[in-house]
């Protein structure tokens, strides 16, 4: 088994949360993730759910790999609900499997206990398992007398022990002699040594340590520390405000460190273990879930259409009033609260989902407010044989633009069964190819499926079968929402760019007013003479305008034409400027009382050649 | 080239196989004995009891309602505390637990009444993946799982003794864990100045606790020492060093003197500076000249401190391990205190009349000290005493054992049968 594993996980945050998802769906509350950090000798994975009774435990240790979630057998032995498979005695719906989880826990250890419990039961049931060597197949196969060679896996030896804690519950998985690979990984082991070694080095470029790090062992040895730990926190604080500190020291970096916040560059590979897991797994978010967002506030709010061609509709929610109410929405899975709650705690920090909606970061571009598009979809595949189809397939969604994502690694699109998801944000947004390249580093999505998509996860739990209709369905929705994000992102911009021109515009106009009246009045001019440019349509009134003391010219025998191949927003802007210097040109001549000797047409000519000299342009 | 000698293959590949666990139920230790049971009873339990009662009821919100686990949805079980309860607000025990935890199991027997949250850090270096760390995972798990026990209570695969070293992943979790309300440092080795292991490192590592106790813990504290006395193998220079502040108020106040009269003979101390007369020294006398060194020693560290704090030491017990040795094991108990008093004003420019708050001096607690050491009870003689209470003590072991996986009856045989611990155990 051990074998089979290499290469599927690739990081411990994968087994982490494999076990986590074990405690979901074991109606776990909570779970709590012990290591001895930066040493990490042993971990320690431990939920409070219902347990495994002695069968239980005893099938899983005989089919590590496999899994009674989901089948007959699991409903059987009380893993799964009577009335329906794929949801836990108390109502979730199953996020994991059973034996996956002891799978992934192959790859980075090969001795581990599990400590069990069911309620009521007067003892708990350790097992105690070693996996098989690593060496040659050879070794590994056990000849018996008249009976083909087997393989020896390894050993589990399971024995009960009197527990005086009749009503307690819940399964404890001790990952002991982790291995050297895993430890190496978790204490980033490569990146404290490329610093020692261009340290070693005075004219090698420096690599800096990472902001925030969980410290150092000195190096083959188990009781000293080498450096100590960098935190966000302080000891003192409680498990929740240790979180808040770390996504708050985080989202700080994008005003003090650069525009774009990496998170590999400012957390060691334990801080970064602990945002992959509080990104995968199925927690509250650090603030508040995007679908309990009001109206009222700084969110320009869209409800998508499920169409390839589709447009994105405005959504007026009222103040105070949530998306979730008026869109009707159930994410995160529909389960009632109660069942609900769920925590994780590693180390003594509690997990929180680290996406905020809340005092986004601000830029220079037109589109000040963050954009959130909501959807969903429910798609039953009707006339399609379920065979080829994989059956119903039901999912909220919602997308962020937001001037900067922070940190990077929040960039993309996460999908998500029954709240828990395996992979992170998939930047590609599932292979969209239009290229948009600001805008996609501008949009985090999530995709909460609850219905389907199961059969289109790889065995890994981190990557999906592309082949699959529910995956190929849900290219097309995202790709869509996208096209349809990306032209209300556009359409929004240039009406704010418009308006902003305008403003901008109307500013210059008045300076130019304002200093005509100042030259004017040190001529000893009080009353600015009113001069009006007058269009070809109206000119047959401009005898009148003239008897009434007005300055009447012909705007186009005055004004140069305009240059510009498009009449856009700026064009607009920059003409009316001009005809406003053309109107004060008029205005500081007639206070001289330079145009009284020239005839009309003279007037308008002189003018015109004026212009022709101020407003050239390169 | 080949790769002799190389160590890369230390990064890729364990030492050794895992071993594989089998869990004994009927081998009986030394500290399964009902003399145990004593000190833990009416020595480590009544006074952390008391010392709730007394003085931590209000930082331990006891019977208050708002950490109570009626809003819990579990409470029914009656076992369940949320993880992020605040850990300010539990007894926390900084402890050297066995592979059983019997320690533990019994604290939380003893105290539960008290409906007080307990957390707990513990330092025992054979925390590995052998046997015996099956045994201390298992009994975490087991204790853990008690009503009112924080799960994140941990026992850390370290020596106590590490924590002396400023760098140390030991002291780390020390304060990760702390400040504490109860110190319980039931020592494998000994504090007691001998000829056949340095105490060195025992008394860094209590410095550096201490230390950290008298920057964080802003309350009275209990520190419980267990160690073993070995009269033969006595270190006669480093016992000098450590008697230099019980000979300084030998020679100081006349009080103290007449108190260590009373129970160590006058020449043990020549007024002249020259070294400590030890060859007079029965036994019981050189467990009692440690008993007034160390609390004497202790109490000097805790008037240098800034502020100072007091220490007065509680009822402490003696008895012996090991007959053919003249071994015998000191329980030690100290209770701190943190000499904080409010400013007074002696301008008369306020007229609060404010309650002046004023703590015994050095000369007092020494006294009282020396008095304290000469009341240290004979487990062994109690019980040799007390039949009905012995007979009490092992039954209740008995039950402690059988929630550790032990055999009842089987130990119930082993004490009557004059609990004769195997070699080899």
């Amino acid at each position: 088994m051990a074998r089979i594993t290499d290469g599927i996980y690739r990081q411990p945050s994968s087994a982490l949360r494999e076990l986590i998802s074990n405690a979901y769906d074991a109606d776990a509350t909570e779970v709590m993730i012990l290591t001895d950090a930066p040493r990490f000798s042993q971990i320690s994975v431990r939920d409070d759910g219902l347990g495994l009774s002695p069968e239980v435990l005893e099938h899983l240790v005989r089919h590590i790999g496999g899994s009674l979630k989901r089948n007959e057998e699991g409903k059987q032995l009380h893993v799964t609900a009577k009335t329906n498979l794929n949801y836990s005695p108390g109502g979730r719906q199953l996020i994991g499997k059973l034996g996956i989880g002891l799978f992934s826990v192959a790859q980075f250890t090969r001795h581990f206990l599990i400590i069990t419990k069911t309620k009521g039961d007067a003892y708990r049931t350790v097992a105690d398992i070693t996996l098989g060597a690593v060496g040659g197949q050879q070794a590994l196969l056990k000849a018996k007398k008249n009976r083909p060679p087997e393989i020896e896996a390894g050993h589990a030896r399971i024995w009960r022990e009197h527990a005086s804690d009749r009503n307690s519950q819940g399964t404890e998985i001790k990952l002991l002699e982790l291995l050297p690979r895993t430890r190496a990984e978790l204490a980033s082991d490569d990146l404290w040594a490329k610093i020692e070694f261009e340290t070693e080095d005075a004219e090698m470029e420096k690599t800096m340590p990472p902001t925030w790090h969980v410290g150092r062992m000195k190096p083959k040895q188990d009781v000293l520390l080498q450096v100590q730990p960098q935190l966000p926190w302080n000891e003192n604080d409680g498990p929740r405000t240790r979180f808040e500190k770390l996504v708050k020291a985080i989202r700080d970096a994008g005003e003090t460190e650069s525009e774009s916040v990496d998170l590999d560059t400012l957390c060691d590979r334990y801080l970064q273990t602990l945002w992959t897991l509080s990104l995968s797994a199925p927690i509250k978010y650090v603030d508040s879930h995007p679908f309990d967002l009001v109206g009222g506030g700084e969110f320009l709010f869209f409800e998508l259409e499920n169409r390839q061609r589709g447009q994105a509709k405005p959504l007026n929610l009222k103040k105070g009033s949530t998306l979730r109410e008026a869109l009707k929405l159930k994410a995160p899975d529909g389960v009632p609260p109660k069942s609900n709650c769920f925590n994780v705690f590693v180390d003594g920090v509690q997990l929180f989902r680290p996406i905020m909606f809340h005092d986004l970061p601000k830029t220079k571009t037109a589109v000040k407010n963050p954009l959130i598009f909501v959807g969903r979809d429910s798609q039953n595949f009707e006339k399609k044989p379920l065979q080829l189809s994989g059956g119903p397939l039901v999912f909220e969604a919602y997308l962020i633009w937001a001037p900067r994502i922070i940190p990077k690694q929040h960039q993309g699109v996460i999908l998500r069964f029954g709240n828990a998801s395996g992979a992170l944000f998939d930047r590609t947004f599932m292979g969209y190819q239009v290229s948009e390249q600001t805008r996609t580093r501008q949009i985090t999505a999530e995709i909460f499926v609850s219905e389907g998509l199961d059969g289109a996860i790889n065995i890994d739990r981190e990557s999906f079968n592309y082949a699959h209709p529910h995956y190929q369905y849900l290219v097309k929705w995202l790709h869509s929402a996208l096209r349809q994000l990306a032209n209300r992102h556009k359409e929004i911009g240039k009406t704010l760019r418009s308006g902003n021109l305008a403003v901008q515009g109307q500013r210059v106009r008045e300076k130019v007013e304002e200093r005509v009246e100042t030259a004017l009045k040190a001529r000893g001019v009080e009353d600015v003479p009113e001069v009006v440019l007058v269009d070809p349509a109206e000119q047959s009134g401009m005898r009148k305008l003239r008897s009434e003391g007005t300055i009447a010219m012909r705007k186009d025998v005055v004004m140069p034409p305009s240059t510009a191949k498009y009449k856009t927003s700026a064009d607009d802007e920059r003409q009316k400027l001009a005809e406003k210097k053309a109107v004060a040109v008029v205005q500081l001549l007639h206070g001289w009382g330079l145009l009284e000797k020239l005839s009309y047409q003279e007037q308008e000519k002189l003018i015109r050649d004026i212009l022709e000299i101020v407003l050239l342009e390169n | 080239m080949n790769s002799q000698g190389s160590d890369f293959a230390d990064e890729i590949v364990q030492d050794e196989l895992p071993a594989h666990t089998e869990s004994p139920r009927d081998a009986f230790l030394p500290w399964h004995r009902p003399k145990k049971e004593f000190i833990r009873r009416f020595q480590w339990n009544a006074l952390t009891a008391r010392m709730i009662k007394r003085h931590w009821k209000q930082e331990l919100k006891l019977g208050k309602s708002d950490w109570s686990l009626d809003d819990d949805e579990n409470a029914d079980a009656g076992f369940k505390l949320p993880a992020n309860f605040a850990q300010e607000h539990c007894l926390r025990c900084l402890v050297i637990p066995g592979e059983d935890l019997l320690d533990l199991r019994a604290l939380w027997r003893d105290i539960q009444d008290l409906n007080c949250h307990i957390c707990y850090l513990g330092f025992n270096e054979g925390h590995g993946s052998d046997q015996k760390g099956t045994r201390i995972h298992v009994s975490n798990n087991a204790v853990t799982s008690l009503p009112r026990v924080l799960r994140h209570s941990r026992v850390l695969h370290d020596r106590f003794e590490a924590v002396a070293n400023e760098n140390s992943i030991a002291l780390r979790y020390l304060k990760e864990y702390g400040p504490y309300h109860v110190v319980n440092l039931d020592l494998c080795g000994s504090m007691f100045p001998n000829t056949v292991k340095s105490t060195q490192e025992y008394y860094d590592a209590l410095l550096q606790l201490l230390t950290y106790q008298f920057e964080k813990q802003k309350t009275e504290w209990l520190l419980f020492i267990t160690t073993m006395i070995e009269p033969a193998v006595v270190d006669a220079n480093s016992l000098q060093a450590l008697c230099g502040p019980t000979c300084d108020n030998f020679n100081k106040y006349q009080d103290f003197a007449d108190v260590i009269n009373r129970i160590i003979p006058e020449k043990t101390f020549p007024n002249t500076g020259a070294p400590l007369d030890l060859a007079a020294l029965t036994e019981a006398q050189m467990v009692k000249l440690f008993g007034i060194a160390f609390g004497k020693w202790l109490l000097a560290l805790c008037q240098k401190a800034k502020p100072q704090w007091t220490v007065a030491m509680r009822r402490s017990y003696c008895h012996t391990i090991n007959d053919n040795k003249g071994a015998v094991m000191l329980s030690l108990a100290f209770e701190l205190r943190p000499n904080i008093a409010p400013p007074v004003d002696t301008t008369g420019m306020t007229k609060l009349q404010l309650p002046a708050k004023e703590y015994p001096n050095e000369q007092v607690c020494a006294v009282k000290l020396a008095e304290s050491v000469a009341k240290i009870c004979d487990v062994d003689s109690e019980l040799a005493a007390n039949k009905k209470l012995k007979c009490e003590l092992r039954d209740a072991q008995a039950e402690l054992l059988e929630s550790a996986g032990y055999d009842q009856a089987k130990y119930k045989k082993w004490v009557d049968d004059g609990e004769i611990v195997l070699e080899n155990q």
